[in-house]
């Protein structure tokens, strides 16, 4: 018996020596994966590149659905796709947008462009990049329900190549965000044959560009490898590797970073900001998000049907504290409907700070005893504490807020379908254009905002049509200032967001749209 | 122990059926529609009902289930609706990682707890017993979610000597295996101790004692075997909660198991992923507690006898009324 038990307590030893060590033949460690790691320890040595370093590891927060920038909306996707992916055009540091696959353009009418594309660009399967590619991106973007919001002034019909590389590029209307969104990663080339023969589904998890860095694998849940592309026309990358791995939890994301186990760290939590900005091996990047928070208040509902009402509840909220508790610092409070650096921006708020006048409002309304609102949340950081705030500010008024927390998929579904009385929210604008970041206020829309004000869309359409840019800016003031006479929803803030990296990395620029530019990042 | 096995077999079957009609049903009727959910809020209703009618999601409810359970039983789980990949792949590459980190977790938690238990009840009462009941009373109260964050603080940040998340080598797997392994020690511990403890006053280890043998002898070769059985089935429960409840541990350690997938899968209303993982995670459970009944045979002949003496009973039945 003696000796059974002596086996089988080394079978035992032997299979947990086995399934920890089997990993390593199942899965390799990503290269330049921490196996030991220094943080600010006697080893640290500054700004130094470590010897040989040809890889570049970051990670992202959240897995993508798909790396096909057509059929997806996320930013982690669109950030992965900066090293595979090409535009026709780029942005530079000065906001021009400058010659990228395509090297010049000419507007025939307010419809029609003519675009000369490279001819020495090659797709990671060796194939030729031409006008067809580009007329199958363009068009594809124009249908495809993920990319349409930018693209739908595309006419997909005729949208064609003239010859190998020449593309003419029709509009069913004249279009003024075109060259931001042609120059987001959103427009990227596809390989037309590739796509075909693949299927978007396959194409998406193993997709095929012009970018420095072609696909090499992609491990569900865990990350995505990519290497050089030996066939790429432009300046070689310095790494020839590139892994993103993906780290949902931000605390792991960040405590990666300090500890040297990735380069780049993506969306990095409030909390993080300070000890990554402390920490002399890591660099905080910081800036002003494109996207703005507001309070949705359903207009097709009693009682926000009622000016009165929504001008009290707007009048009944002190922003600036708000904010302050909510974003820890980390944000402005919101002066208007989009960021001040898009085009057409115009100070119109916020509302003043007047609990006495928002009583009086909701007594004018006849609520002068008091009113019971719900408003909806969900698990999520943000949008949870602005309900706790908003329950007690409004309170404070006779406004009796009861917090409805759903789950996401709920609240969507509740959203689009009319039934959210009160939430918070914090869209993603696809593109710096203030056509995009005011997404949600087309009549066609089906969240619960639901103002069905018709002269709201005849000012978006008429922004979206004028190529001047000084007339555009005036159409959005004016719209701006409609929107605010109007309170259909209240704007709280401008985050701000940050990604960090190890001190060696340069290059690597904020972006707005938190889809930073790979392709720039350089060892010190 | 054939048949036996066969019978467990069979009953599988109907319980397997049964989970995936609840699990159908759960979903069928919760709230969130995975179109909405996929195209996002700027989808105008036409395209999402484009969507609901391409992924089938129109149909009845009979309809779906059939169609679903049709596609089981060819061995097709679906589609994920978001990746557009096969359920059976996007499960199986999370199995693997799930199941080597639950065997080493359930391995790391019967090296270290069964022979703590066993200490601490022959030593009941003594410093080392106290000192494992502690030990095991904070492995249960410890939130899993506290408990991995201060592993990658000490060991990461601190002494910088592991690597704070991934499972890419056997060191990966270290915090991991502690911060999974810390509920199912301090269980079998207790049970271990208990059982042992109910064993040890037993008449026949008070005769051994009598006979001469040594202490060791008698707990290992007498008292241990006895005393395996109730282990035995907390080491069962514990290895399935560590296949489909290590989610919090996933998350923390970024390790891309299928308790993390399955929660992100309910939340998108990503309905076929969900029924595919419910449905391998309910085929793993009936596989551990066959194989636990058959631990029960090999550690307890009286439980042996008893397999083979009901299958034989059932063969004597049957000849007598086929005669």
């Amino acid at each position: 018996m003696l000796k059974k038990v002596i086996v089988v307590m080394l079978a035992l030893v032997m299979v947990f020596n086995l399934a920890a060590c089997g990993s390593n033949g199942g899965q390799e460690a990503p290269a330049g994966g921490s196996d030991t790691s220094t943080s600010g320890g006697s080893e640290s040595k500054g700004a130094v590149t470590p010897v040989d370093k040809k890889d570049l590891l970051f990670a992202i927060d959240q897995e993508p659905a798909s790396l096909d920038p057509y059929m997806h909306t996320k930013q982690q996707g669109f950030t992965v796709g900066t090293l595979i992916f090409e535009t026709l055009v780029k942005k530079d540091a000065s906001g021009e947008f400058i010659p990228w696959l395509a090297t010049e353009w000419e507007f025939v009418d307010d419809t029609t462009i003519i675009f000369k594309l490279r001819d020495d660009v090659t797709f990671h399967d060796g194939s030729k990049f031409t006008a067809e590619d580009a007329a199958y991106s363009l068009s594809l973007g124009a249908t495809s329900s993920f990319s349409k919001t930018v693209f739908s002034s595309i006419d997909p019909d005729n949208t064609k190549a003239i010859d190998e590389y020449t593309l003419e590029l029709k509009l069913l209307n004249p279009y003024a965000p075109l060259f931001e969104a042609l120059s987001s990663f959103r427009g990227a080339m596809l390989c037309k044959d590739a796509r075909e023969s693949m299927g978007e589904s396959e194409y998406g998890r193993a997709p095929i560009g012009t970018g420095p860095m072609k696909f090499v694998d992609w491990v569900s849940g865990d990350r995505i490898e990519l290497e050089a592309h030996d066939g790429y026309w432009g300046e070689k990358l310095p790494f020839e590797t590139a892994t993103a791995r993906i780290i949902v939890e931000s605390n792991s994301r960040s405590i990666e970073l300090e500890t040297g186990g990735v380069d780049i760290a993506m969306e990095l939590a409030f909390s993080d900001w300070d000890r990554i900005e402390e920490n002399p091996e890591t660099i905080l990047i910081s800036g002003e998000s494109q996207s703005s928070t507001f309070i949705l208040l359903n207009n097709s509902m009693e009682p926000f049907n009622d000016i009165r009402v929504r001008q009290a509840l707007a009048h009944a909220i002190d922003m600036q504290a708000l904010v302050d508790i909510v974003f820890q610092g980390n944000a402005m409070v919101a002066d208007s409907y989009y960021i001040p650096s898009i085009i057409g921006h115009k100070s119109v708020g916020p509302m003043e700070y007047n609990p006495e006048k928002a009583k009086q409002l909701l007594a004018e309304a006849g609520y002068g005893d008091g009113l019971a609102i719900d408003f909806y949340t969900y698990e999520h950081p943000i949008h949870s504490v602005v309900g706790e705030v908003l329950q007690s500010m409004w309170g404070a008024v006779g406004v009796d807020v009861s917090i409805k927390v759903v789950d996401l998929a709920t609240q969507t579904d509740l959203n689009n379908s009319g039934k959210v009385s009160t939430a918070h929210m914090s869209p993603a604008v696809a593109i710096a254009d203030p056509d995009a970041a005011l997404m949600i206020w087309p009549t066609w829309r089906t969240i619960s905002i639901r103002h069905n004000d018709e002269h709201v869309q005849e000012l978006l359409d008429a922004g979206r049509a004028t190529y001047d840019e000084e007339e555009r800016a005036k159409i959005y003031g004016e719209l701006q200032e409609y929107l605010f006479s109007k309170t259909y929803s209240i704007p709280v803030a401008f985050p701000r967001a940050a990604f960090g990296t190890r001190d060696y990395i340069e290059g690597l620029e904020f972006n707005a749209a938190l889809v930073p530019d790979m392709t720039t990042v350089r060892f010190k | 122990m054939l048949k036996f096995t066969i019978k467990r077999i069979l009953v599988a079957i109907p319980v397997l059926l049964g989970v995936t009609l609840l699990v159908f049903t759960m979903l069928y009727f919760t709230e969130g529609d995975p179109a909405r959910l996929i195209l996002g809020d700027t989808a105008t209703e036409e395209e999402v009902e484009a969507l609901r009618e391409e992924l089938g999601l129109n149909d009845s409810f009979g309809q779906q289930y059939i169609s679903y359970l049709g596609g089981v039983l060819k061995g097709d789980l679906g589609v994920d609706y978001i990746t557009g990949r096969p359920v059976s792949e996007e499960v199986m590459d999370r199995l693997t990682t799930t199941l080597k980190l639950a065997v080493a977790s359930i391995v790391f938690s019967m090296i270290v707890a069964i022979p703590a238990g066993i200490i601490s009840a022959v030593r009941q009462y003594s410093a080392v017993d106290n000192i494992a009941m502690v030990i095991a009373l904070l492995g249960n109260s410890m939130p899993n979610f506290w408990l991995a964050l201060m592993l990658i603080l000490f060991f990461s940040v601190f002494l910088g000597i592991l690597p704070a998340s991934g499972l890419y080598g056997a060191q990966y797997y270290i915090m991991p295996v502690i911060g999974i392994s810390a509920g199912s020690i301090a269980t079998i511990t207790r049970m271990t101790r208990s059982s042992m403890l109910e064993v040890i006053r037993q008449d026949y280890i008070r005769t051994s004692m009598a006979k001469g043998l040594t202490e060791f002898l008698i707990i290992v070769k007498h008292a241990l075997k006895n005393a395996l059985i109730p282990v035995i089935t907390v080491i069962g429960i514990q290895f399935t909660v560590a296949v489909g409840g290590a989610v919090v541990n996933e998350q923390v350690f970024a390790i891309p198991g299928l308790g993390k997938f399955l929660v992100d899968a309910i939340k998108a209303r990503n309905y076929q992923v969900v029924q595919g993982g419910v449905l391998v995670i309910a085929i793993i459970c009936s596989i551990v507690n066959l194989v636990i009944d058959l631990l029960y045979a090999f550690v307890d002949p009286r439980i042996k006898s008893q397999y083979q003496k009901s299958g034989k009973i059932k063969r004597i039945r049957m000849v007598k009324e086929e005669g």
